[in-house]
């Protein structure tokens, strides 16, 4: 292995073992994908049928009753989730602390944010379309230091 | 010299997937085409569908018809130092009865692709 290689290797083990009990962490969830507004050009409220949107959306996540139709929903939800633990590196300038429980001085600071994405298609009794919107809240989604 | 790199390497990879998890489940089974397509339009009934498909996770009233919903997802996450990311994808699959009983409609419409296994949590 050249020398050069090697090094590099020792500086990512150096650094992995370093950053190994990180204080930081950023986590990220998300369920389903989005469906964009050009997945839905086909939709035309008047025309469009239950099975066309299902052929080409797939089933969706719910379908609920109303008043003289039904609407139903695909969703897409997106979680970020930023935290650091500020207290954790003082155990490195004192060792005493690593005999307290950490529950007794750790101090954890995090944030984030939970956006949704909806499609919402209406359906009248005869299963056509007669509106469909995108409920848009997926700016909500982002990690907040 | 052989034992040398062996040796570093090994360590080298024993300290990088420190920290590091994967894991895939899932919530309930994948619809199986079979069991779709066994399900007569126009003359299943609702205890035939619940010997197909076993009993609905949720049953939906609209216009005096029933509809039973079923659903199953699938998670992969993945967790590398200090970045993890979870996905979960959900199937769903409605049959619609008349209201004497019988299928009338059964809707599964494409299926979602499984989800993807990362850990970046950043970008799409």
């Amino acid at each position: 292995m050249p020398a050069r290689q090697r090094g590099l290797l020792i500086l990512v083990c150096l650094l992995a073992v370093l950053l190994e009990g990180c204080p930081l962490a950023w986590r990220r969830v998300t369920v389903n994908e989005i469906i964009r507004p050009d997945d839905v050009s086909f939709i035309v409220p008047g025309a469009t049928t239950l099975d066309d949107v299902v052929k080409n959306l797939g089933a969706p996540g719910s379908i609920r009753r109303v008043d003289g139709g039904t609407v139903v929903r695909y969703q897409f939800l997106d979680i970020k989730h930023f935290t650091v633990n500020i207290t954790r590196p003082l155990s490195l300038f004192f060792p005493v602390l690593e005999i307290v429980p950490s529950d007794l001085y750790q101090l954890t600071y995090g944030g984030g944010g939970l956006g949704t994405e909806e499609l919402q298609v209406e359906f009248d009794k005869n299963w056509v379309v007669v509106y469909y919107a995108f409920a848009h809240h997926q700016e909500a989604s982002r990690y907040v230091p | 010299m052989i034992v040398a790199r062996s040796l570093l390497l090994a360590v080298a990879a024993a300290t990088l997937v420190q920290g590091c998890a994967f894991f895939r489940g899932n919530y309930d089974d994948d619809f199986k085409q079979e069991d779709v397509e066994s399900i007569k339009i126009g003359a299943s009934t609702r205890q035939d569908v619940a010997n197909i498909l076993g009993a609905p996770e949720r049953v939906i009233e609209v216009h005096d018809k029933e509809i039973f919903h079923y659903y199953n997802y699938t998670v992969k996450s993945g967790t590398v130092l200090f970045f993890s990311r979870t996905n979960v994808v959900g199937n769903d699959l409605y049959v619609f009865f008349s209201p004497d009983g019988i299928v009338q409609q059964v809707i599964l419409g494409r299926q979602k692709p499984p989800p993807k296994l990362q850990f970046w949590p950043f970008g799409d």
